[in-house]
């Protein structure tokens, strides 16, 4: 039995290890779709407002820049623990409501004010400042998905939507910076409303390196903070001074002798 | 009359061969960039790495030797660690020269990570080459190790830093090179881990494979680079401190503010390297100010303690002026000068239009050489004439140093000019958009050969009085 | 939806994998070659290979392009000359393989006898007029031949000084130094509060009007709409050969490096420096400038990258 033991570790490892490759692959790719949509213009199309109200995104955006994700209510799929992931990420990074603001825009034209007001409730969305739960007529929907690349197709097996994941940061009407996956984790978000409220970063890393690199950005607090490389570089100033200490230390012993 | 020890004399020898060989490859650099030597340009490369390794290497081991002389007064450095590091230095200095004349490695004298790894010279000699710096490196720190146990032995560490002095005791008095020396020492201490580090990682790869943070090994290169010259200049100085009063015939003690300032320094001197990352965004904001302001408050101690008590030493002084001395005076003014321009590019916003251009090879030259390099060939000419006493010739020390100072400036001059006018440094021909940089080039080899030739005399003058102290030895 | 999701998945894996095994000379040119070679644009740290399928025979260019080394190292009389002529920089082993080389000899081919003739080479190109001091620059060296020249005045004064030895009054030497002390604490303070927040990194929360991808690499600047962080990343995206802007615009250009520490210095149409930043492997770099004057801009490396170093340089157009 030893030997399938091994044959299924080597196994174990072969799919961490394939699987590592193909997220760091599937990284690249997902940033440069990401870039693509920078600058996109959005249009400005009417919405239907949880409360009943009808606004255009516009109006919505005029006071503060908005963050936009696309969902639709009867989704069992990945729009529930997107909008989750989306609602505590953000409450973490705070600013909500005060910097800027989310618009979640239903796709799907047969969600009603009622769908939408349920889904707010369920979300815990209700009266939390600064988000938006809104729908728009097909041809709407059809102009802002093909203005950010957003893929959607019902499936009429299933009644479902395939459909793409998608968070647009949008500033004066134009894409900021853009989001279309969760799976790289909250910093992404957090460097995203940094830069909606008007932080400029001066730098960011295209790959993670190894454990010894001396510095990380912490995008909660919006602070670079110390990583173990620093130690590395603090280390030859306080080795020095324990070494003379060390030295003179011995040294005095023989010279009081 | 103390005679010199035979290890500074060979320190004395190995400094006076290197230095006017290095002026050569400095020589050859200028004039490729002057568009005089266009076959020899694929060479431009490694003789820069040479003439950077070279002489940063020269100018601290020649500042060592002046410590090691100095402490001889003090305490007792021991003579078989003397000869060892001269041993290790020969030995570094024969793995370099293989490495670039036979192996044409060629990543610049700081060797900054990954270049190393990644240049068209071959494998062999970017191992040479670290080999080298492993040898010299460690070399060196058992020689500082040593002069630090030497002091250790006669002095506390609270003494030999001047704590009792902070406390407003002046007893018992300590002199104010040995706490320069200890100083100094201690941060030389740091540099060289800092650098065994960046050896250690670079091994590591070059046997696993594993690659390190390029911006960790860029600040573990400039902490190991840029202390280990500031404080080779700082060692001048203190070569200063020791025979500066002799000429003067005043002296030069330590007080509260000596004390204040040079324990200031040790700390200011592990931060001010930060100026040399200024250009990369990625290190956090917090330390590219902590780089100005350490770089600006450096200059505190040295210009407000330093350079105005030697003003005030020699200030109506029945002064005894010969060459040693007039090394000093002005090196202390090359210093200073120097120091000008590194404050000047230390500053964030001007570093924008300065950093990697000509102004930097401007200022370091300065005070390398007319601040470093006169004041220890200053103090070799003292110490030997001292046990020589062989009869000065006034005028021709005056023309000798005439000649340095005119070469030496002029040529800084061309630096300062074209990196005003932002012509990139280590460049070995210039584009098209920039080649009024060959005309500051041609200049500035007519004046670097005036400094050589004024060289070439002070080395006519001192050979006499080396053969004779070296005879006193015997 | 979930199986989209993993039919996006696959495509990304399948079309990654067909850009690492490509056999596309195009891609692989763009990989491999265009840091030191053009294709009818001119020499660069290597010779202009427009033509070279005529010039050279396609068995040796295939071996050339497998091996130049192992060419190199047998003293191969066209590989030794190639060598001499390009200031003793070798070609690399870049790793490829036949299958490679065939493709890139067929590209290069194609290419060569699609660009436009060259244009003639002016012969000898006249030497510009010295431009003016930039701004910032003439201002650092004024302050600094202006704190030279005291400096070279007290020298002077003290060591004339010596000629009328007399006693000191060290007390009052001492409240001279306090005095000083004092004005240099000041000074520095208030040129440090002054000048910190000018810093590059302190004023950067306007938004940019155009964002600029830079990537370096020995010895080459490419520049992109889109981010490149990997020499796969070469061959996929579209690169700008010339970026163009318009007057005015605050243009971010997002630094960084595909092999070795480089530098991005930007020169305006005077050739005063303007801006820089480093690029660094593993970093990005982000540089805002504001274009204020129409002409061309050049950019060259300012950081040390070995043989190919002062060649490294590229250039934008703003109108």
């Amino acid at each position: 039995m030893p030997g399938a033991g091994a044959l299924a570790f080597a196994a174990t490892l072969a799919l961490g290890a394939g699987a590592f490759c193909a997220e760091s692959v599937a990284g690249e790719s997902v940033e440069r779709l990401e870039q693509r949509l920078r600058e996109r213009a959005i249009p400005d199309i009417p919405l239907r407002l949880a409360d009943g109200r009808t606004a255009a995104i516009s109006t919505l955006g005029q006071q503060r820049p908005l963050l936009v994700t696309l969902f639709y209510t009867r989704c069992s799929g990945v729009c529930t623990p997107f909008l989750l992931w989306v609602r505590d990420a953000l409450n973490e990074a705070g600013g909500l409501g005060t910097d800027y603001d989310v618009l979640a825009l239903s796709f799907d034209d047969a969600d009603s004010v009622r769908d939408l007001q349920a889904q707010a409730a369920a979300l815990g969305l209700a009266n939390e400042p600064g988000w938006t739960l809104a729908v728009a007529e097909r041809d709407a929907v059809a102009r802002i998905a093909g203005a950010l690349d957003f893929w959607y197709r019902a499936d009429p097996a299933t009644g479902q939507f395939d459909h793409s994941a998608l968070l647009v940061a949008v500033d004066q009407g134009r894409v900021v910076r853009a989001l279309l996956d969760s799976t790289t984790g909250n910093r992404r978000l957090r460097e995203m409303t940094w830069e909606l409220r008007g932080r400029f970063i001066p730098f960011y890393r295209t790959a993670d390196g190894g454990a010894l690199r001396c510095f990380a950005f912490d995008a909660r607090s919006g602070e670079v903070s110390f990583d173990w490389g620093m130690l590395l570089l603090a280390a030859p100033a306080l080795a020095a001074l324990a070494l003379v200490a060390v030295l003179f230390g011995v040294t005095s012993r023989h010279r009081a002798a | 009359m103390r005679a010199v020890h035979k290890n500074t004399l060979y320190w004395m020898a190995v400094t006076f061969i290197l230095f006017p060989v290095l002026i050569l490859v400095g020589l050859f650099m200028r004039a490729v960039q002057a568009d005089q030597l266009g076959g020899a340009q694929a060479w431009f490369y490694p003789m820069m790495t040479l003439h950077g390794v070279g002489m940063v290497g020269v100018w601290f081991v020649a500042a060592m030797a002046c410590a090691s002389d100095i402490l001889e007064r003090y305490c007792d450095p021991s003579a078989a660690v003397g000869r060892f590091a001269l041993a290790g230095t020969v030995l570094g200095v024969l793995l370099l020269l293989a490495c670039v004349f036979l192996g044409r490695f060629a990543a610049g004298w700081y060797f900054l990570y990954p270049l190393p790894l990644k240049g068209e010279w071959p494998a062999w000699s970017a191992v040479t080459f670290l080999l080298s710096i492993t040898v010299l490196g460690a070399t060196w720190l058992v020689w500082c190790l040593d002069l630090l146990r030497a002091i250790a032995k006669k002095y506390s560490l609270s003494r030999a830093l001047a704590w009792h002095y902070l406390a407003g005791r002046g007893e018992p008095e300590l002199p104010p090179s040995v706490l320069i020396i200890t100083v100094s020492l201690i941060a030389a201490v740091a540099a060289l881990l800092a650098g065994v580090i960046v050896l250690v990682l670079f091994y590591v790869e070059l046997l696993s494979g594993a690659t390190s943070d390029t911006l960790l090994m860029k600040n573990l290169t400039f902490f190991f680079g840029h202390t280990l010259v500031n404080l080779a200049m700082y060692l001048g100085v203190a070569a200063l401190y020791e025979a500066l009063p002799e000429y003067a015939g005043r002296p030069w003690k330590t007080n509260r503010i000596v004390a204040i300032s040079w324990n200031a320094v040790l700390l200011i001197v592990l931060f001010a390297y930060f100026h040399h990352l200024y250009m990369d965004f990625v290190q956090p904001g917090a330390f590219q100010y902590i780089g100005q302001v350490a770089s600006y408050f450096s200059a505190i101690p040295a210009a407000v303690v330093t350079i105005f008590g030697a003003l005030l030493l020699v200030y109506h002084a029945r002064m005894r002026w010969n060459i040693a001395s007039l090394l000093f005076f002005i090196g202390l003014a090359g210093w200073a000068i120097g120091g000008v321009g590194a404050v000047i590019d230390s500053t964030i916003s001007v570093n924008v239009a300065l950093h990697n251009t000509l102004w930097v090879p401007a200022h370091f030259h300065t005070y390398m050489v007319a601040g470093l390099a006169f004041l220890v060939i200053g103090y070799f000419y003292h110490r030997c004439q001292e046990v020589a006493r062989v009869p000065e010739n006034a005028g021709a020390q005056a023309f000798t140093t005439a000649l340095l100072v005119i070469g030496a400036y002029g040529f800084f001059a061309m630096f300062y000019l074209a990196g005003a006018y932002a012509v990139p440094r280590r460049f070995a021909l210039y584009p098209l958009e920039l080649n009024h940089g060959a005309g500051y080039s041609l200049a500035a080899l007519v004046f670097a050969s005036l400094f050589l030739a004024g060289f070439l005399l002070y080395l006519v003058s001192i050979w006499t009085r080396w053969f004779k102290a070296m005879g006193a030895r015997a | 939806m979930r199986f989209a999701e993993v039919l996006v998945f696959v495509c990304s894996l399948l079309a990654a994998a067909a850009a690492t095994a490509a056999t596309d000379g195009k891609v692989l040119f763009e990989q491999k070659c265009t840091a030191c070679h053009t294709i009818g644009g001119g020499k660069r740290v290597g010779p202009d290979l427009q033509g070279v399928t005529e010039r050279q025979p396609r068995d040796w260019l295939l071996q050339f392009i497998v091996a130049p080394d192992k060419l190199l190292a047998a003293k191969d009389p066209a590989a030794l000359k190639l060598f001499e002529e390009f200031n003793r920089i070798p070609m690399p082993n870049l790793g490829l393989s036949e299958a490679d080389a065939q493709a890139l000899i067929e590209f290069i081919a194609t290419a060569g006898a699609a660009a436009r003739p060259a244009a003639p080479q002016p012969a000898a190109q006249p030497a510009l007029p010295q431009p003016d001091l930039g701004s910032l620059q003439s201002k650092a060296l004024a302050v600094f031949l202006a704190i030279t020249a005291v400096i070279v005045l007290v020298f002077i004064w003290v060591g004339a000084s010596t000629r009328a030895p007399a006693d000191v009054n060290t007390a009052k030497a001492y409240g001279l130094r306090r005095v000083l002390f004092i004005t240099a604490a000041v000074l520095l303070t208030a040129l440090l509060a002054a000048t910190l927040p000018q810093a590059p990194y302190a004023a950067g929360d306007a938004k940019a009007d155009r964002v600029v991808y830079v990537a370096t690499r020995q010895f080459d600047f490419v520049f992109s709409e889109e981010p490149i962080t990997s020499a796969e990343d070469l061959g996929r995206v579209r690169r700008m050969e010339r970026p163009e802007f318009a007057r005015g615009e605050l243009v971010e250009f997002r630094v960084t490096s595909l092999d070795v520490n480089h530098g991005f210095g930007l020169y305006n149409p005077q050739r005063q420096l303007i801006a820089q930043t480093q690029a660094m492997p593993g970093y990005v770099n982000r540089l805002r400038v504001r274009i204020t004057e129409p002409g061309d801009y050049k950019v060259l490396c300012l950081e040390y990258c070995a043989a190919g170093h002062h060649l490294m340089h590229s250039g934008l157009t703003a109108k």
